[in-house]
């Protein structure tokens, strides 16, 4: 069985469109971030307090709510998690600090009696930690990026390095504008995951640019733009499989692996996705178009010259 | 097949058997009924749990706890060896809370991090732990110095009422009933009685015995009044030069009625814990009373000299005893104690005699503990997280496995051997090198699998090129190893690379997930390429294929 056998898909001509694409998703992104005032940061990254609770039978939401009120806790989510019976909530912790976990508990076991609480979970995180925690999410993901640029460009040009880390900033800007779009947490896990994306996207990067390099020394007699073309063509089958492969272990993931692992799931679905298109559109595309520029100035210079 | 192949294959067997003998304690106690568990010896029931797969604490519930040891108050010399004096008091706290298998280890210069693996009353552990435990002795002010002071605080509130009073009338009643908060509606209290309104603090302390060092005594439905009034920096101001405050830690029954015990303390502790050595419970300490429990302190070296001196210059006054800025006992200093041996006497029972030596022992924190994070997992929920996981996991392992044989039929199916492989070896691994399993690790196992399947896509799909150019399968194969290997490798390096600063930066469930990550695709090395290629090599040899179904 064979996918693209033969596929000649006209790609770098498409690239405007890609380009396209790629700026109003991310003048999306932007203005989601704008908007929202920045990610949706998890208690790991701003500091809180997060309990998780099974109860016995069904409880509402607004009894709830209700009973965490009372303690005066200043702003306190609650969200149903998965199950019909299992809660999350996530509360500011000034007012009582790594009490408040606690206080949360006693304070559901005095307002809702006769219903029985398990704690599943909590997290209770100072102010202190979850700046710390944030400043070093920020190095891992700047020194992610510097350290694949310093191998690519080792290993390749400055040009094809450079276009690789762009379409890895473009896949993580996404990923996280997505993530605030539609409500969800920025956690120690879905900055695990921006890494791990950003590890997966310049794979299929990399793999199109070693074929790009075997194309020019092959195909000496192509225009450049037909040799990125070639090898994206020639590797498509294998980056179609092992996208979808990678992609159906993540869906694994996502459908069967719990709740506390669902939102880290999903931002490693969207960036395989996302990190996959990247590859061709943003860092073949730029690689194409920076070195027409460049081939253009020389031709300038030349003829400066003459 | 090359002269080494013999060996080549050997090396795999090998390290297949290996890993399957690592990977033997862990497959017993998964699949070990709860009640065989409990009839089996807890020795080898240990012993099985060291050799198998440690579980991370999101997986196997308990409890995480970051803890910073406060040092600014302590000298040069005292903050020196702080953290290590705090690991050593959390451990024989942990100890006597009776958790299997805790760490606790410390981490940078000034935090420790407990790990309580199982534990269910999380509240009572977070108590006992973070506990604030500064043990100081601190000299109570006799009942003259407490006099002077409480004069001066009584005019001074006294004045303020008059002068407000005044205010009032001249401003109308409207802003007075503004503002009934605190120490104003306090004093508005106090008008009820003509004696008490130029008392209105001293008002609230009573004298149970007419020794000069006696401290006073505050009916316990008052304290909260009293407490208000000693928060104000005015009152503060007023203290003798050196001076605070503190409460008895627990209550004191006089006639039916609670009274908690108020001390005037001098600020600066004569000693801290770090000068107790031991201290232990004793009968007989007490020559007029035999059969009573006391407890009896042995100081350090350095204590003992400070000891003598400070009981020499103070016989007949007390030594307050203060934990975590509550006075347990205040004992009389009745002679100078050269000996470092002193003995704590008075009216104990066997308890309270036992938690003053705990208090003392234990309890001799020099730097009092913040709780900077925890995160705790309850049981059911770790057992879930597993299961779920597991499930994933083998889901999403089947699915690989077949696309692989649905679509490359032969070279799938050893891609698949090399894919079961490398999850047996990344598996005992993680025995080997001791990692803990977590939850985010368990997507890591499953992402690994996911792309170290990708160097079989690679080369399947290279060798399939070089069909294409009417290769015989052999050279075909060789050349689309030769050229995806450097792919592989690049490909592998640059995962590993991002993968790395999670292992710097990220916590402890983060980090589960990027060391199976980064075994899982180092070992991917070995058994996507040279497994597969010793497997191609044999088909090709061993049943003459020439046109291999790719």
């Amino acid at each position: 069985m064979h996918f693209f056998v033969n596929a000649n898909f006209p790609f770098m001509k498409w690239r405007r469109i890609g380009y396209t694409f790629s700026v109003v998703t991310l003048l999306l992104s932007v203005i989601a971030l704008v908007v929202k005032g920045g990610p949706k940061w998890s208690v790991d990254f701003v500091g809180g307090t997060l309990v998780q609770i099974h109860t016995d039978r069904e409880v509402s939401i607004g009894d709830l709510r209700g009973a965490v009120s009372a303690i005066e806790l200043g702003t306190a989510e609650i969200q149903r998690f998965g199950e019909s019976t299992e809660y999350l909530i996530r509360a500011d912790r000034t007012r009582y600090g790594e009490e408040t976990g606690d206080k949360i508990v006693e304070a559901l076991r005095g307002h809702l009696p006769g219903v029985g609480i398990d704690v599943r979970r909590t997290e209770d995180v100072g102010p202190k930690v979850g700046k710390e925690l944030r400043t070093n999410a920020v190095w891992a993901v700047t020194l992610g990026l510097l350290a694949i640029l310093v191998y690519v460009k080792v290993r390749y040009e400055f040009r094809f390095a450079a276009s690789g880390v762009v379409a890895l900033f473009h896949d993580i800007l996404f990923v996280t504008g997505l993530l605030t779009l539609i409500g969800k947490e920025f956690s120690l896990g879905v900055m695990a995951a921006l890494l791990t994306i950003a590890g997966y996207s310049i794979n299929d990067t990399i793999i199109i640019f070693d074929r790009i390099r075997e194309g020019m020394r092959t195909l000496r007699r192509e225009a450049f733009g037909t040799v990125v073309d070639l090898s994206i063509n020639r590797t498509l089958s294998r980056t179609v499989i092992t996208s979808g492969l990678t992609l159906s272990a993540v869906a694994a993931l996502y459908l069967f692996g719990g709740e506390v692992i669902r939102d880290f799931a999903l931002a490693l679905l969207i960036g395989i996705v996302i990190g996959t298109y990247s590859s061709i559109f943003v860092a073949g595309a730029i690689v194409v178009d920076w070195r027409a520029y460049d081939q253009a100035r020389a031709e300038k210079k030349r003829l400066a010259a003459a | 097949m090359g002269p080494n192949f013999k060996w080549k294959v050997l090396i795999v067997l090998a390290v297949l058997a290996v890993s399957l003998a690592y990977l033997y304690p862990t497959y017993r106690l998964a699949t070990m009924s709860p009640a065989e568990r409990t009839a089996m010896d807890p020795k080898a029931l240990a012993s099985l749990k060291s050799n198998a797969i440690a579980l991370g604490l999101d997986l196997q519930g308990g409890m995480h706890l970051v803890l910073q040891v406060d040092k600014t108050k302590l000298s040069e010399k005292e903050a020196s060896d702080a953290q290590e004096r705090a690991l050593e008091v959390i451990r024989s706290r942990v100890d006597q809370f009776g958790v299997t298998e805790p760490s606790i280890q410390p981490q940078g210069s000034d935090r420790i991090i407990v790990q309580l693996p199982g534990i269910q009353e999380i509240e009572r552990a977070k108590e006992l732990i973070g506990q604030t435990a500064l043990l100081e002795f601190k000299l109570v002010q006799p009942v003259s110095t407490l006099q002077e002071a409480l004069t001066k605080i009584d005019e001074s509130l006294a004045l303020k009422k008059t002068k407000e009073a005044a205010d009032t009338t001249a401003t109308a009643a409207a802003t007075a009933a503004a503002d009934t908060s605190g120490i104003d509606s306090l004093l508005a209290g106090a008008t009820e009685e003509a004696e008490d309104e130029k008392r209105p603090f001293s008002r609230y302390l009573g004298f149970a015995d007419q020794s000069a060092q006696a401290n006073p005594l505050v009916l316990e439905e008052n304290v909260p009044a009293v407490k208000v009034l000693l928060a104000d920096p005015a009152v503060q101001r007023l203290l003798p030069p050196g001076t605070a405050f503190a409460w008895a830690r627990e209550t004191t029954t006089l006639e039916g009625q609670a009274y908690r015990g108020l001390y005037l303390l001098k600020k600066n502790s004569e000693l801290t814990g770090a000068a107790i050595q031991n201290a232990i419970v004793r009968i007989g300490l007490d020559r007029d009373n035999p059969n009573a429990p006391g407890v009896e302190l042995t100081l350090n070296s350095k204590g003992r000299r400070v000891f003598a001196k400070v009981t020499g210059e103070n016989v007949g006054r007390r030594l307050a005893i203060v934990l975590d800025a509550e006075v347990h006992t205040a004992p009389n200093i009745l002679d100078r104690i050269p000996s470092g041996v002193a003995s704590i006497t008075g009216s104990f029972t066997d308890a309270e005699a036992k938690v003053l030596a705990i208090v003392l022992r234990a309890g001799a924190l020099p730097a009092p503990i913040e709780i900077l994070e925890e995160r705790s997992v309850g049981p059911s929920l770790g057992k879930d997280s597993i299961d779920a996981g597991v499930k994933a996991c083998w889901i999403g392992f089947l699915f690989i496995v077949a696309f692989m044989v649905f679509y490359y039929r032969i070279t799938g199916l050893i891609a698949n051997v090399a894919l079961f492989l490398n999850l047996v070896i990344l598996l005992a691994s993680m025995v080997v090198i001791d990692a803990t399993l977590t939850l985010p690790g368990i997507a890591g196992v499953l992402l690994t699998l996911g792309m170290a399947v990708d160097a079989n896509v690679l080369i399947n799909e290279r060798v399939r090129e070089e069909l294409r150019l009417n290769k015989t399968m052999r050279s075909a194969v060789e050349a689309g190893y030769n050229r995806a290997l450097t792919t592989i490798i690049d490909t592998n390096v640059t995962t590993v690379l991002t993968t790395m600063f999670l292992l710097f930066y990220g916590t402890a469930s983060i980090k589960g997930f990027a060391v199976t990550l980064i075994i899982g695709l180092t070992i991917s090395m070995f058994t996507a390429v040279f497994v597969t290629r010793i497997l191609m090599d044999l088909m090709i040899a061993k049943f003459h294929v020439k046109r291999l179904s790719i």
